[in-house]
């Protein structure tokens, strides 16, 4: 058991480090460029909605390039691997199948984890600065001005507090994760019987785009009154358990919309992302441990 | 007291029906790339893994590894079943053309491989700068293996393959694309190796190589074993003798010849002669110059 782990993180730690050689973190000075951009270029609009923008860009930019790492990346583990014969080396070791599997799989976390934390210290830092230089022209302002003016500026500083410190992107971030590793599970889990690496990412996003539209299928068919289809529902049945629903995870964009979600259903929406990757994992070993190399 | 049918555990690799075929899908055929193969490996001893290309010597390597699953038939390592992890933690694998991840140096990829095998601390460290000196790869320790020659991704192949110190070692071609001095240097190594108590399979195409270093050899060809043996057995032409004489002057050879029933000349040796290795190879895979007369169809492995 303690040996199975230290050899599933000897492979993550080398996925990762595969992974970071390649120079993958060149994308945060892109995500960098956006929320610079986001913070500072719309200045003439509200208070509030400036902070939107910079908010929905970042997080949107933060999920767009982790989309694009969980689905490329995770594509092209298994067929690199296969390819360049290097898994031959690997699992003449005494290592099991999947361990290796579960090695890669982890590696991949680790480098969601890593571009996630290290998008989200930038977007703090952009979020905090602009937060500085907004508080200071607010004081620059209210400078030898009236009472009534100060006051407003005090006002304004509070808001600025608020929309700068706002806890809620926390529970974004997580979530944009787990969302994330959903679908670097799937592009995995989809690898191990996908011919090709685009296969595996034509098929993956397919089935992202599914999972999008399930809960909507469900709603329209389910709730459509007495003449509800057997068929229907056993097909949603089946659907429901292969495909993740990515709704779920529409939260997020509530989350920055501004609206309250309590950390109580955050925590139910992760529990649903580890029960469904469980499954996806079991499925991908069980594929793998039959799979020709 | 064990029946026939359980694996012997002094044996290295015991090898019993192992067939392995390939669907061929555009031609409604299977290809048998390794047919019926019995083969033991005795522990301790050098044996040389022969046939020409195609013939399924590394298929079947890949089968004592679990690399790929036999159609039909088990082979166990040391009484292990091959497809159980105690089996390879007894082996050693350098697979041909072997590749490794390009982006570590050579250090980064024995530490890498030693922690699969479960090694760690100054054990590994040790093991590797002992490692690195055998297989001489002093200067790619810290250079990427993607700036590596062919030499020296064979060399630090070698060096992956020992890292836990394993009793067999199997290697694929160990000398492909090693230059006459490297080459020698592997061949010293695996008598090393066979001094040490361990045991080595390999397979290659240098006959002369084989011939020097092999205790016991199998030809295969078109997925089939055609021999099996000690190379003395192999190699010595049981039907005939020859004499060696010292100090025979040309009338006395003239008498000798005439006189070779009642004796004759001071007989210093007598012996049957030997083959050389690649004559035996010739001999026994005869159909690749055939093939090559007109008229004459290439056989193949193709039902
Ligand atoms: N994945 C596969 N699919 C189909 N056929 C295969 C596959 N792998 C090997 N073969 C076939 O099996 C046969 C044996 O191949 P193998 O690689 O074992 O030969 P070999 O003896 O190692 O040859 P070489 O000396 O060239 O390395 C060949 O005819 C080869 O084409
Ligand atoms: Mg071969």
């Amino acid at each position: 058991m303690f040996e199975s782990l230290f050899r599933i993180r000897a492979i993550a730690r080398n996925t990762l480090t595969e992974a970071l050689r390649q120079k993958v973190l060149n994308i945060l000075l892109l995500f960098g460029v956006i929320a610079i951009v986001s913070g500072f270029l719309f200045a003439n609009f509200t208070l509030a909605e400036q902070f939107k923008f910079l908010k929905d860009f970042s997080i949107g930019a933060m999920s767009v390039f982790g989309l694009l790492i969980a689905l490329m990346g995770t594509a092209q583990l298994l067929p690199n691997e296969i390819e360049n014969r290097t898994i031959y080396t690997i699992l003449a070791k005494p290592v099991r199948r999947s361990e290796f599997l579960i090695g890669k799989y982890c590696g991949m976390l680790a480098l969601l984890a890593t571009t996630m934390l290290l998008m989200s210290i930038v977007f703090v830092g952009v979020i905090l600065t602009k937060e500085r230089l907004m508080i200071n022209a607010e004081l620059r302002d209210a400078q030898g001005a009236n009472a009534e003016m100060q006051a407003m500026a005090n006002e304004n500083i509070k808001q600025i507090h608020k929309e700068a410190r706002d806890p809620r992107l926390i529970q974004a971030i997580v979530l944009t994760y787990a969302k994330l590793a959903v679908v670097a599970g799937l592009a995995l889990l989809i690898s191990t019987f996908a011919t090709s690496a685009i296969f595996t990412v034509a098929t993956t996003f397919m089935v992202y785009i599914i999972g999008h539209l399930e809960s909507v299928a469900r709603a329209a068919w389910l709730t459509g009154g007495s003449e509800v289809n057997f068929a229907a529902k056993i097909f949603l049945g089946v659907l429901s358990f292969l495909v993740p629903d990515m709704n779920i995870y529409n939260v997020i964009d509530e989350i920055i919309a501004g609206s309250a979600v309590p950390w109580s259903h955050t925590l139910n929406v992760l529990s649903y992302t580890g029960i469904f990757l469980l499954i996806l994992m079991s499925v991908a070993i069980l594929i793998f441990n039959e799979r020709e190399l | 007291m064990s029946t026939p049918d359980s694996p012997k555990t002094d044996l290295a690799v015991e090898i019993r029906s192992l067939t392995k075929r390939y669907a061929l899908p555009w031609k409604r055929k299977v290809l048998v790339a390794v047919d019926q193969l019995n083969l033991t490996v005795r522990r301790g001893e050098v044996f040389g893994l022969l046939g020409p290309n195609g013939s399924g010597k590394s298929t079947t390597l890949k089968m004592l590894l679990s690399l790929i699953k036999p159609s039909e038939g088990e082979a166990w390592i040391f009484g292990q079943p091959v497809d159980t992890i105690e089996a390879r933690r007894t082996v050693g694998f350098l697979p041909e053309n072997p590749y490794f991840y390009k982006f570590l140096n050579g250090d980064e990829t024995l530490r890498f491989y030693g922690g699969l095998a479960g090694m760690q601390g100054i054990a590994l460290d040790n093991k590797i700068e002992e490692l690195i000196k055998l297989v001489g790869l002093e200067n790619g320790r810290d250079r990427p293996l993607s700036a590596y020659s062919k030499g020296m991704l064979q060399r630090i192949g070698l060096a992956q393959a020992l890292i836990h110190d394993p009793e067999l070692l199997f290697l694929d071609e160990p000398t492909a694309g090693v230059d006459p001095i490297g080459s020698r240097e592997i061949r010293d190594l695996i008598v090393r190796l066979r001094d040490m108590g361990k045991t080595v399979v390999f397979s290659s195409h240098l006959l002369e190589q084989v011939q020097e270093v092999a205790d016991r050899v199998a030809i295969m060809s078109l997925g089939k074993k055609m021999v099996e043996g000690s190379l003395n057995d192999l190699l010595t032409v049981q039907d005939r003798t020859q004499f060696i004489a010292q100090d025979l002057s040309p009338a006395a050879q003239e008498e000798v010849r005439q006189l070779i029933e009642q004796r004759g000349g001071r007989n210093v040796s007598v012996s049957s002669p030997k083959l050389s290795l690649e004559q035996l190879f010739l001999k026994t895979v005869e159909y690749e110059r055939a093939a090559q007369k007109p008229g004459v169809a290439k056989p193949t492995n193709e039902r």
